[in-house]
């Protein structure tokens, strides 16, 4: 019985231990001085159509920064048109004046132009309780917060323009985000880069090239004739203009070649040596272009060999 | 009047000088407004630090500065002597005491 009570006590002390490793810490800090909503706009159809991005600029105003990541202690959330349910929450990235969003696909939009409440707020686990204008501000979407997207561009380089006279920190040149002002929009609104590309001084975009509706068959049909296939051509002419075959062509072509060249050779030199040579090369010629076979032609140059060492012995 | 820092996280000031390229578009000048990250810092976790640099900047930096403020004088002084060890300006004379 005692061994069974010291195996559940070790068992109990063992997951506290695991639990209090697991959990992480967070310091405390004081509530702001202050917590505001500057500005709360909704757009719809930024990326693809049916989707929508809440954005926010907003305020934790604490006098000396705190030195935790306000990721850790302050958040946007949006919630139900009572305000009883939490919908979607995202972390702030900064504290003191900034800006954030939360965007939704089309299968995660909210009904467009309903009275949804937007809070920024401090994290629950650490702000208990959360009281309003002291560690939370609340805001409910009226009908003047919803634009489409063709105002995003104008909306966010008018928040540059406050934050930038805030902050004094350079955020536009000529009316575009630089480098600076890029990096805290980005920030803020994942993808802005890609919804709204002109409000940028420097953006990359990608061009979309639609697939080939050529169905290429011209192409198909040349390649159908390259290399050995040319034999098939020549059959299909052959037999298309002689009504012979290929193989009857090109021993009517040989013939006709070996003839012609005989019947200019032998007159010129009066050697029917020289006549069999030409008629080597004639129907190696012929063999070349496909009209007759290897096999043929090495028969024909054998029998033209014969006949040209009878002629030389005959004649020596 | 009370002046106070822009309303900026200083990790906003990090970033911009931890990247080459903001940094080129900002230049010397936001240098010079910022005394660097540590000086941001600094300017904005002493209060005293951050009038007197404002005061400094707006050209407010007179004998009459611990009369509008209600800071002590010293305090004032010393102040600039840390601004000046923080490079955020350069070393300068004291404020005199006035006299009332």
């Amino acid at each position: 019985m005692r061994s069974v009570k010291r195996f559940l006590l070790g068992g109990v002390v063992g997951i506290l231990c695991i639990l209090l490793i697991g959990t992480p810490v967070l310091a405390l800090i004081g509530n702001p001085t202050s917590v505001s909503i500057g500005d709360l706009f909704v757009f719809r159809n930024v990326v693809e159509s049916g989707d929508q991005l809440y954005f926010v600029r907003y305020s934790v105003t604490y006098p000396v920064t705190p030195g935790e990541p306000a990721s850790n202690y302050f958040l946007m959330a949006i919630y139900s048109t009572n305000g009883t349910v939490l919908l979607h929450t995202r972390p702030l990235n900064y504290y003191q004046e900034n800006i954030i969003s939360i965007y939704l696909t089309p299968a995660q939009a909210l009904v467009w132009g309903d009275p949804y409440i937007i809070k920024i707020m401090g994290n629950p686990a650490i702000f208990s309780p959360l009281v309003e204008n002291t560690n939370m501000k609340t805001r409910t979407l009226g009908p003047s917060d919803f634009h489409e997207a063709s105002d995003l561009g104008s909306y966010m380089v008018a928040q540059a323009t406050i934050l930038q006279t805030n902050w004094v920190v350079t955020l536009l040149v000529n009316g575009l985000l630089n480098a600076t002002g890029a990096t805290f929009f980005n920030q803020a609104v994942p993808g802005l880069s890609t919804m709204v590309p002109l409000i940028f001084q420097t953006s990359i975009s990608y061009t979309s090239i639609p697939p080939s509706s050529e169905n290429h068959t011209y192409e198909a049909a040349q390649q159908a004739k390259r290399g050995p296939a040319l034999t098939a051509a020549l059959n299909e002419t052959a037999s298309g203009i002689f009504g012979a075959s290929g193989n009857w062509f090109g021993v009517f072509a040989a013939a006709l070649l070996m003839g012609v060249f005989g019947g200019v050779v032998f007159p010129m030199t009066h050697n029917p040596g020289w006549v069999l040579l030409g008629s080597g090369f004639a129907l190696g010629l012929v063999m070349w272009v496909g009209l007759i076979a290897m096999s043929a032609f090495a028969i024909i140059v054998a029998f033209c060999l014969i006949l040209f060492g009878i002629y030389m012995l005959a004649h020596i | 009047m009370e002046r106070s820092l822009p309303s900026v996280d200083y990790r906003v000031v990090q970033q911009i000088q931890s990247s080459p390229q903001m940094m080129g578009e900002q230049g010397s000048g936001f240098m010079s407004q910022y005394g660097g990250p540590s000086g941001y810092v600094e300017l904005d976790s002493d209060p005293t630090l951050g009038l007197v640099y404002q005061a400094l900047e707006q050209g407010a930096l007179t004998e009459e500065l611990p009369v509008w403020t209600g800071l002590p004088t010293k305090d004032i002084n010393s102040a600039l002597v840390r601004l000046a060890q923080l490079k955020v300006i350069e070393p300068m004379d004291p404020v005199r005491e006035v006299t009332l």
